[in-house]
C-alpha cells in the first residue's frame, strides 16, 4: 500500500504560500489528486488524512509502520526555492546500531536504499515532465522513523505566481509523475519482497 | 562663610557627585558589554583584519559555495569567535540581494563549543520569520554548520537552540532536535 500523507493540518497551517493559501491545503488537494492516479495504476493508495486535521509526527509515522510493507510519499510545499525536491532521510550519527531491534529514532535506516531508490526514481519522472527537480537529504519529521522506503517531495511555484500551486493543471502534472514512479517503484519493490519471502 | 557662598559650594558638590555617577555608570555599561566586533552591514570582502570564509547558498541554486570577508578582529576563545561568524553569516543573508533571504532582526545570542560540537543560542525571531520548507530550512543549517567548520574546524557538528530552548523544528519542517553535522551534503548526487 502506497501511504500518501499530505503535510501538515488543522491548527498547524505549515508554511503561508500567498494570502489565505496554507501549505496543509495545497498537499490535502494534491495528496488527492496523488491517490487517484495510483488507483489509475492500480496501486492501492491510501490518506494518512482525509480532512484538514491534525496529526503529529508520531502519528503519521506509527499508522505508516503499522501497514505491513507500506511505501510512504510525504507531501509539502513551500513559496521559496524553485522546482520540485525530492527528499530523502538524512541518517547521522544518532542513527542507533544494529542491535536487531528497530530503534524509534532510526527506523528509516534500514530501508533507505529503498528510499533513495524511489526518490532517483521520482526525480527521473520529474525531469521526463520538464520540471526542475532537486534531490536532498534532510532531517525532516517523520522520515527517520518510518519503517518503509519513504520519500518526501516538496513542490514550489518556481518563477511563477505561489498561487500555481493551487492550479489544478500543476497538482495534476505532478501527481501524474509522482504515480508513475511509484507505480514502477512498487512493482520492482513486490517483486524483492515475494524473492525474500521465498515465495514465486 | 556666607550662605551664598554655601549654596554654590553645595550645587558644585551636587553637579561634581552626579558627574561622578554618570562616569561610573558608563565604566560599568563597558565592562557588562561583549566586546563588540566591527563588521558593516554587507561583509567586507577586502581590507584590513581577519579572514572569514561563509559557505553561502541561494533557495533553489546548486550547494554551499565559500565566500571570503573580513572581520576587523575575531575574538581568540572559540565561543565568541563561533558567535562572530555566525553574526557575519546572518548578515550576509539579510542583505540586500541575498539568494536565501533571511530576517534582518535574526540574531545568534550566544555559542558554546564543546569539543566538536558549538551550541547556538539563537533568537526567537531567526525561527520565526525563517521561511518555512524543507529546503529553505535545511539550506541555512547546513550554511551554519559548514562555515563554523570553515573557519574553526574542529567543530563537527552543531545544535540549534531558540531562547535557550530545544524547539522540535526550524521553521516548521527540519528537525532541530537533532544534530547537524558539517560534512553531510544536503543536495543529492542526481540534481537536474
Amino acid at each position: 500500500v502506497v501511504v500518501v500523507d499530505a503535510a501538515h493540518g488543522g491548527q498547524e497551517t505549515g508554511a503561508t504560500l500567498a494570502s489565505r493559501t496554507y501549505e496543509k491545503d495545497v498537499t490535502l488537494a494534491l495528496a488527492r489528486r496523488v491517490r487517484a492516479s495510483l488507483q489509475k495504476r492500480d496501486v492501492p493508495a491510501l490518506l494518512l488524512r482525509e480532512e484538514d486535521r491534525s496529526l503529529s509526527t508520531e502519528e503519521r509515522a506509527e499508522s505508516t509502520n503499522r501497514i505491513g510493507r507500506a511505501i510512504y510519499v510525504g507531501l509539502h510545499a513551500s513559496a521559496s526555492g524553485s522546482g520540485v525536491s525530492v527528499v530523502t532521510a538524512r541518517m547521522n550519527s544518532r542513527t542507533g546500531k544494529d542491535s536487531g531491534l528497530l530503534a524509534w529514532d532510526a527506523a528509516q535506516a534500514a530501508y533507505l536504499q529503498g528510499s533513495e531508490r524511489m526518490a532517483s526514481r521520482m526525480a527521473e519522472e520529474f525531469a521526463k515532465k520538464k520540471l526542475s527537480v532537486h534531490r536532498r537529504r534532510a532531517e525532516v519529521p517523520p522520515l527517520r522513523h518510518l519503517a518503509a522506503p519513504a520519500v518526501l517531495l516538496e513542490i514550489t511555484p518556481g518563477d511563477g505566481p505561489s498561487q500555481a500551486l493551487n492550479s489544478a493543471a500543476f497538482q495534476e502534472l505532478i501527481s501524474e509523475a509522482v504515480a508513475g514512479a511509484v507505480a514502477d517503484f512498487t512493482r520492482s519493490y513486490r517483486a524483492q519482497a515475494m524473492q525474500d519471502s521465498g515465495r514465486p | 562663610l556666607s550662605s551664598r557662598q554655601i549654596q554654590i559650594a553645595i550645587a558644585g558638590l551636587a553637579l561634581a557627585m552626579m558627574a561622578i555617577g554618570f562616569y561610573a555608570y558608563r565604566l560599568l555599561e563597558r565592562e557588562e558589554r561583549p566586546p563588540a566586533v566591527r563588521v558593516s552591514a554587507i561583509p567586507a570582502t577586502s581590507g584590513p583584519g581577519e579572514q572569514v570564509t561563509l559557505m553561502l547558498g541561494s533557495s533553489g541554486g546548486p550547494g554551499l559555495r565559500p565566500r571570503k570577508v573580513r572581520a576587523s578582529s575575531l575574538p581568540a576563545d572559540p565561543g565568541p569567535r563561533a558567535q562572530e561568524v555566525v553574526r557575519l553569516l546572518l548578515r550576509a543573508y539579510a542583505a540586500k540581494g541575498s539568494g536565501h533571504p533571511l530576517p534582518a532582526e535574526a540574531e545568534v545570542k550566544q555559542v558554546f563549543v564543546v569539543e566538536d560540537t558549538a551550541v547556538l543560542d539563537m533568537n526567537a525571531a531567526f525561527s520565526e520569520k525563517h521561511p518555512s520548507g524543507i529546503a529553505a530550512e535545511q539550506l541555512t543549517l547546513d550554511s551554519l554548520a559548514q562555515t563554523l567548520k570553515a573557519n574553526l574546524p574542529q567543530i563537527k557538528r552543531i545544535k540549534v537552540l531558540i531562547e535557550g530552548k530545544e524547539r522540535r523544528t526550524l521553521a516548521g519542517h527540519v528537525a532541530l532536535d537533532w544534530f547537524v553535522e558539517a560534512g553531510e551534503a544536503a543536495e543529492g548526487a542526481d540534481r537536474k
